[in-house]
């Protein structure tokens, strides 16, 4: 297999010289876009509803981060963003950015504001009860914890990705005025 | 292989263009701080006692600032990254490093890092991690926290200062991060360099007992120094390095973080 053998040596030679700058700019990357995300929570955190009864403040924000360890990269997706614990053991806020990419011509890249709550029949009400308010704005995530207010990012736009982020967001706050959000406060105060 | 060069390529280009900023905000840090100057100027990693990350000798040398620092308000105003208060008719604190109590690990004794007891108003105790909390033990925080309830001070509080943590709390004891508490000492430094200045020319509102020095704070400058490089992997003598053209990978994060204790203690500058 010279083929192989050849293409094993090329990728040593370029791990080798490349591995440290490319982590780092994977750092630097990632930092930019969890601060961006951070941004966009913490302007979000101040409208939100007193009815939700968050406790939750900008100093609990953390980053997350999937997958947080190089070792755990096995698919073809990333996941760059800030979470916040805004009911104890009950309500998550989650904002960031999705990155999916399952062959090397398809790049895709989304911008989520979302809920996550501890359990999934709750996230299945939620979902329930927004009803029309649903379109094509929100979706329930993959494990049915959270609902997410999606919002693609063009190819041509990365750089503004807060804007999307921003677009999410007014899908919980302000469409028909904030309903979004007046329905999750009743889902979370019944539970 | 292309577009990975041109990541790393325009990474490296906007981390050397973040130098200027840097440059300027270590400036206007050591023009705050003066007469010492921002310890991220230094290098505190050719210490040999902090370079390791040896906890005893960062758990001792914090005990001994907060002990400095003197006050409940001014020490959880520290430990929460926050602007100190003026200096206030409270008792100090009486400091003990690895205090002992009662209960820790399960059907086991244990041993607080740090334990701060004010008269008999207050205790707070510190968790001393230089992990991230994920990665520090912390199973024995529930056994603290049973035997802290069961103490007579009216204001109890637990703190685990880490790295990192992804919890607002683990098992009692409320999470501060390293990055949070320099901002905190960074600020009490501030207050002890002002205090002095203060008092050497006079001007003084409070001089009961505070003993706030320039040498308190260069020592309070020191440590922070030490945790921002050693263990929050800043690069040591930064300004030189900025100047130099030097690629500082983490410069943008640095200097964000420069600006938000600048920003945060802007009002005490102003005054």
């Amino acid at each position: 297999m010279p083929e192989l053998e050849t293409a094993t040596n090329e990728l040593l030679a370029q791990g080798f010289h490349s591995y440290v700058d490319a982590l780092a700019a994977i750092r630097s990357f990632k930092s930019e876009v969890v601060k961006g995300c951070r941004t966009v929570m913490e302007e979000g955190l101040l409208r939100l509803p007193k009815s939700l009864n968050t406790s939750g403040t900008k100093n609990g924000i953390v980053e997350e981060i999937d997958p947080s360890d190089i070792g755990d990269f096995g698919e073809d997706y990333a996941w760059i963003g800030v979470s916040l614990p805004l009911v104890p053991e009950k309500l998550w806020f989650s904002v960031g950015i999705y990155l999916d990419q399952t062959d090397e011509s398809t790049h895709r890249v989304q911008a989520y504001v979302s809920f996550f709550t501890a359990r999934k029949d709750t996230v299945r009400t939620l979902f329930g009860a927004l009803g029309e308010l649903r379109g094509t704005a929100f979706v329930l995530d993959d494990e049915d914890t959270g609902v997410c207010a999606v919002e693609p990012i063009l190819s041509n736009a990365l750089a503004s990705y807060q804007e999307a982020l921003r677009k999410a967001m007014s899908s919980w706050l302000d469409k028909d005025n904030g309903k979004a959000l007046v329905i999750l406060g009743k889902v979370i105060n019944a539970r | 292989m292309a577009s990975l060069h041109d990541f790393i390529a325009v990474s490296r280009r906007r981390a050397k263009l973040e130098n200027e900023r840097l440059v300027s905000l270590l400036d206007r840090s050591t023009e705050v701080l003066s007469p010492l100057s921002d310890p991220l100027a230094d290098d505190f990693g050719a210490h040999r006692w902090l370079q390791a990350k040896r906890e005893e000798a960062y758990s001792d040398w914090l005990a001994w600032i907060l002990f400095r620092i003197r006050t409940p308000d001014r020490i959880l105003a520290a430990l929460n990254g926050e602007v100190q208060t003026e200096a206030s008719s409270q008792q100090p604190a009486t400091v003990v490093r690895e205090y002992w109590v009662e209960s820790g690990h399960v059907d086991r004794t244990g041993r607080v890092d740090i334990h701060l007891k004010f008269q008999n108003q207050a205790v707070f105790w510190i968790e001393v991690k230089l992990t991230s909390a994920e990665d520090a033990d912390m199973e024995k925080n529930s056994g603290y926290r049973a035997a802290q309830d069961a103490r007579p001070e009216l204001i109890k509080r637990r703190f685990t200062i880490a790295k990192g943590g992804r919890q607002k709390d683990y098992s009692g004891f409320e999470f501060r991060s390293w990055e949070t508490v320099c901002r905190g000492l960074r600020s009490a430094a501030l207050g002890m360099i002002r205090t002095a200045e203060s008092e050497r020319t006079g001007c003084s509102r409070h001089t009961s007992g505070d003993t706030a020095s320039v040498n308190t704070a260069a020592m309070t400058l020191g440590f922070v120094g030490a945790i921002e490089q050693n263990i929050l992997g800043f690069p040591a003598s930064l300004r030189r390095r900025a100047l130099d053209g030097t690629t500082i990978w983490p410069g943008a994060e640095i200097a964000d973080y420069l600006d938000s204790w600048l920003s945060m203690i802007k009002e005490t500058i102003d005054a």
